[in-house]
């Protein structure tokens, strides 16, 4: 083992015999997918007041990911999505299939014994999650970086003494891949290091770290994660839909702003889905409480103390978060920030009272020069 | 031959080293197929090659879902099975990959042209045995949460001595959450694409696979094409001249999806008209397979659960 970490060590370092990493930014600044004047979106938290004005739910929606929830019938089921004994069958496969997409436990062991430094995991991740507000991908997305980022550790520890550079080619990798499997619109490889990277590399450079990263994790990129069932959930717990498009919106925001704390990598996806939406569940006014012990019903597979357990660290982590920046208050919703979010942000947003919709956005990304951009979701021939 | 570990610390020969190239079979959007023999074995494979160049994006995006996808998937009989994936250099030394596929000596589109040329029907046992074994297939990607979106004869290959029937090409697929968000339109051969698709439905599910089958199954029966438009709004119009036009009374939210116009007004027609030779039982399949409305449309696996399989041998299937 000391040995292939050896010749790993070697291989990552002759990532850099003929490009070094570069302390200059690209020459050609990034383009955002909206207008110079306007703030990306926020990763934001969000919790509802005593009544949802006119049952119109929309204002609940995240920014990253309000496509595609309120736009059809509130019911669980629209027309143009699958049938319920097809969901079961692929909540079914997806909790079959978790367990091969998470880090040993031995990973969570080596952060509580400080031989991997959770600290630097954490900049790693908020870091990711900047990009992702930056440009608007999907929140599954971020989940995936993340996820690869911490199989890949968990397998390969990186050299150390390195002021860091590894681990940041490391994330940048990570993102890259995840972007390319979840999204239409992939921002090229210089520009997607944004938001405060130290270092800027080269593509040549990101790709070779990519193959890397793909040796390591056996090309197994099509991970489960906890969106993968929040849908199934969150219909469950609201079979009538009446607060479907908030609990996935609200338990979306949940997932993503726990993600840097390392803690829950001692959960599996489906755990962590369910720990989100009733936490969100519970947020709801003049709803009564909902227990962890009802999620054990929704499936197969889901065990109570766990989710007790995985619930629990999600409430210590909101009373951390609140007793360290207070909540600021707009009217109708109240907006926690959470760590990820980029602090100069905030002011253009809180004057604004809405992150840009994503009907808006799409538009807008449209409008990218395309040689920033792959497009890969094109049809083929016959 | 099980897929190497390409992480740190392992010696692996190259794909030069390790295969010999016999012949050019295909091209595809990143690089060409080759028949290839293993040389330590002297099994013969399928080559893909995919092309990374040098200065732009890294790995391509259909060549990541196709092949991590295909790790999940390729356990199973009806998926065609990804066995290795080399890095290799081209002659230039521009880094090369190379997909190692167990080889197939055919597809279901050179297999339906070959009864078209001679004149011959395809046997209905032979119909019943490739189509379900299509559906079991396609029930075990859907049951993992993988879309194919580009099920066509061309991508289904077979092994013509056991007629094995395996999926293959998932350079389009999609993982999904349940229930599916939105994803391009943009997506599977014109034939084979689904109303929903080609009336700018975002929100679409399974049930796009599944109208594909039901092109599939018919053009088994006819050796024709069942819907063979050469352009979003005749492939449109030749499926309301058989099916009849829709409204919002057959597919409720059908008036509503971002590309309906008026269209003329079709009533619908019998599918034996269009398909026939295949019996009551198989137009049944095929007509739940083609609803109109995804949500009611036949899954995957309730179709293998419909009578017109009853008196198929599934032993070995």
């Amino acid at each position: 083992m000391k040995e292939a970490t050896c010749i790993f060590h070697q291989q990552l370092h002759s990532l850099f015999l003929h490009s070094s990493p570069q302390l200059t930014l690209p020459a050609k600044p990034p383009r955002k997918p909206w207008p110079e004047n306007e703030s990306p979106p926020i990763a934001m938290s969000v919790s509802c007041s005593n009544c949802f004005p006119d049952d119109d739910h929309s204002f609940l929606l995240c920014g990253e990911d309000s496509s595609g929830i309120m736009d059809s019938s509130p019911e669980c089921s629209s027309d143009l999505d699958s049938s319920p004994p097809s969901e079961a069958e692929s909540i079914a496969g997806f909790m079959e299939d978790e367990r091969n997409f998470v880090p040993g436990f031995e990973y969570l062991n080596r952060f509580q014994s400080r031989s991997l430094d959770a600290s630097a995991r954490e900049e790693s991740v908020a870091w990711i999650l900047k990009v992702q507000a930056y440009y608007a991908f999907q929140p599954v997305t971020a989940y995936l970086s993340v996820n690869y980022l911490d199989r890949f550790l968990n397998s390969r520890p990186l050299p150390p003494k390195t002021n860091g550079w590894p681990l940041q080619l490391l994330s940048v990798a990570c993102l890259s891949l995840a972007a390319k499997m979840e999204e239409s619109l992939v921002p090229s490889l210089l520009d997607l290091q944004v938001e405060g990277a130290k270092y800027v590399f080269e593509p040549k450079t990101i790709r070779r770290m990519e193959l890397l990263v793909l040796g390591v994790l056996d090309w197994r990129l099509r991970s489960v994660t906890p969106f993968s069932f929040l849908d199934f959930f969150a219909c469950k717990l609201d079979s009538t839909g009446t607060f479907t498009g908030f609990l996935i919106s609200r338990a979306t925001q949940i997932i993503l702003s726990n993600i840097q704390e390392a803690s829950f990598l001692a959960y599996w996806p489906s755990c962590i889905a369910a720990a989100a939406i009733l936490h969100a569940a519970n947020e709801i006014p003049n709803w009564s409480l909902v227990r962890p012990e009802h999620a054990e019903s929704w499936c197969e597979g889901l065990r109570k103390e766990k989710i007790i357990g995985c619930y629990q660290l999600m409430q210590e982590l909101v009373i951390d978060n609140n007793q360290r920046k207070p909540p600021k208050v707009l009217p109708q919703l109240r907006v926690t920030i959470s760590r990820p979010i980029m602090r100069s942000s905030v002011s253009s947003f809180l004057a604004s009272s809405s992150s840009p919709s994503s009907s808006s956005l799409s538009c807008r990304r449209r409008k990218l020069n395309n040689s920033l951009w792959v497009d890969d979701d094109k049809g083929n021939s016959q | 031959m099980e897929m190497e570990k390409t992480g740190a610390g392992v010696a692996v020969l190259s794909a030069k080293e390790a295969f010999e190239k016999l012949e050019k079979v295909g091209e595809g959007t990143y690089g060409k197929v080759y028949r290839a023999r293993e040389k330590a074995t002297g099994k013969i494979v399928a080559l893909k090659k995919t092309r990374l160049h040098e200065d732009q994006e890294g790995v391509p995006p259909t060549t990541l879902r196709e092949v991590s996808i295909l790790r999940m998937l390729s356990r199973d009989p009806h998926v065609v099975r990804l066995m290795d994936v080399k890095q290799g250099q081209n002659k230039e030394g521009k880094t090369v990959l190379y997909l190692v596929f167990e080889y197939m000596d055919t597809d279901l589109k050179k297999f339906i042209r070959s009864f078209r040329q001679t004149g011959q029907s395809i046997p209905p046992q032979t119909i019943k045995s490739l189509m379900y074994q299509l559906c079991k297939g396609i029930a075990f990607c859907h049951g993992h949460g993988i879309l194919h979106r580009d099920l066509k004869p061309h991508n289904l290959l077979m092994d013509r001595k056991t007629m094995m029937l395996k999926i293959a090409d998932l350079g389009l697929a999609r993982a999904f959450t349940v229930p599916i968000k939105k994803y391009t339109h943009e997506i599977l051969t014109l034939w084979y694409r689904a109303p929903e698709v080609l009336l700018g439905a975002t929100h679409y599910s399974m049930a796009v696979d599944i109208w594909s089958v039901g092109c599939i199954f018919a053009e088994l029966v006819t050796k024709q094409a069942l819907f063979a438009g050469d352009s979003e709004l005749q492939q449109l119009l030749h499926i309301f001249r058989l099916l009849g036009t829709p409204n919002e009374e057959v597919w409720p939210g059908v008036s509503k999806l971002k590309d309906w116009h008026e269209y003329p007004q079709w009533n619908p027609k019998s599918l034996s008209t269009a398909v026939p030779g295949l019996d009551e039982l198989g137009l049944d399949l095929l007509s739940q397979m083609l609803e109109y409305e995804p949500s009611k449309r036949i899954s995957a696996k309730k179709a293998m659960e419909h009578a017109y399989f009853n008196d198929l041998d599934k032993g070995h299937l």
